[in-house]
């Protein structure tokens, strides 16, 4: 093959060359790679070697602390997040479908997702919050086949928390997410609750009973 | 397994992976006063000072080529000791299974460290023992705590 052949046959040419349909890109050709290993063989520079002895010198870069995704929510004043596992998908709200003798409360009714009719919550009213005004999207959350629609208005979206900025609630907060409640962290300084998914869940199936 | 890849007077060699450490760029090094020439010398490897071997050196042919290709493996020699082995071309890694390998036939008593050999299309690939790859008064001499 000739001498850089990727800038004439290949993806940056006219993409003439036979191989490229099965390797669809010049980067899984072997001839590619072998062209960037040959850059490997040069004289290194005195520059380069000092900085090279400094290099090895020091000690390992720290391992970032470990994190964890997080889907960060806000409901009236609050902000919220549910781990990321929990959480199947965030869409557009529309408003639920009323179950006559059911609705009410915590329980919105019914929407559709995709075809889906699933139960819709209010979070702030399970959480014994400030009743929330207007929900602008609809978590979709799952625990093994239950599925759980929460109303929010607001939704950061993925977030990484590293595990160390997590803090206690504190324990004289009187207001009942406390108990919903399992870690506090800042972001982009918000103060989130980390939601215990579980507590959620199971108090929203509560409040059809 | 995996091997680290390597070339050393114009022959490929591979290391088990698994007894390296790190793979760094070949710093300064500090030589030897009166050391064999396959001893390339010392440098400080994250707070230690740690010595190289010159692997083509060793297996006698010319010295590592001060190239950018040409990197030191930190290996676990022996289990606890560090030692820095300087190759040429050590940018690849091959994975093969125990049965592929095949005894080379010849065992040199000057290089108990060159074991079974791997077929390959560029010509076979040599396993180098870490373990085995110091002399016994040359270790005693790096590692004298022993």
């Amino acid at each position: 093959m000739a001498e850089r052949c990727w800038k004439t046959v290949g993806i940056e040419g006219d993409g003439s060359c036979p191989e490229l349909a099965a390797l669809a890109h010049c980067r899984n050709c072997p001839e590619y790679a072998r062209a960037g290993r040959a850059l490997l063989e040069r004289e290194v520079s005195e520059e380069q070697r000092d900085q090279w002895t400094r290099a090895v010198c020091e000690p390992p870069p720290e391992q970032e602390a470990e994190t964890f995704p997080v889907v960060v929510f806000r409901v009236g004043e609050e902000w919220l997040a549910l781990n990321a596992h929990a959480v199947l998908r965030v869409v557009e709200a529309h408003p639920p479908h009323t179950v006559p003798g059911r609705t009410g409360g915590a329980f919105l009714g019914l929407v559709n997702v995709d075809g889906e009719l699933l139960l819709n919550w209010c979070p702030a009213r399970l959480l014994g919050l400030e009743s929330q005004s207007q929900a602008r999207r609809l978590l979709v959350a799952a625990r093994d086949s239950e599925r759980f629609v929460f109303s929010a208005e607001e939704v950061l979206g993925l977030r990484r928390v590293p595990r160390t900025a997590l803090q206690n609630p504190p324990a004289t907060l009187t207001r009942a997410p406390a108990t919903f409640t399992t870690a506090i962290f800042e972001l982009d300084g918000r103060n989130v609750a980390l939601l215990d998914e579980n507590r959620l869940f199971d108090s929203a199936n509560r409040s059809l009973e | 397994m995996l091997l680290l890849l390597f070339q050393a007077a114009g022959q490929s060699y591979g290391i088990e992976a698994g007894c390296v450490v790190e793979v760094v760029p070949v710093p300064r090094l500090r030589p030897l006063a009166l050391a064999p020439a396959w001893l390339a010398g010392t440098f400080t490897y994250r707070g230690t000072t740690i010595p190289v071997v010159d692997l083509p050196a060793l297996v006698g042919g010319a010295p590592a080529r001060p190239l950018m290709s040409t990197r030191i493996a930190v290996v676990r020699y022996q289990g606890e000791h560090l030692l820095g082995i300087m190759a040429d071309n050590m940018t690849e890694t091959l994975s093969c299974s125990q049965e592929e390998l095949s005894s080379p036939g010849v065992r040199m008593d000057e290089a108990p460290f060159l074991g079974d050999l791997l077929p390959a299309a560029t010509g076979a690939i040599q396993r180098v023992t870490v373990d085995r790859l110091l002399p016994d008064e040359v270790k005693e001499r790096l590692f004298p705590d022993d």
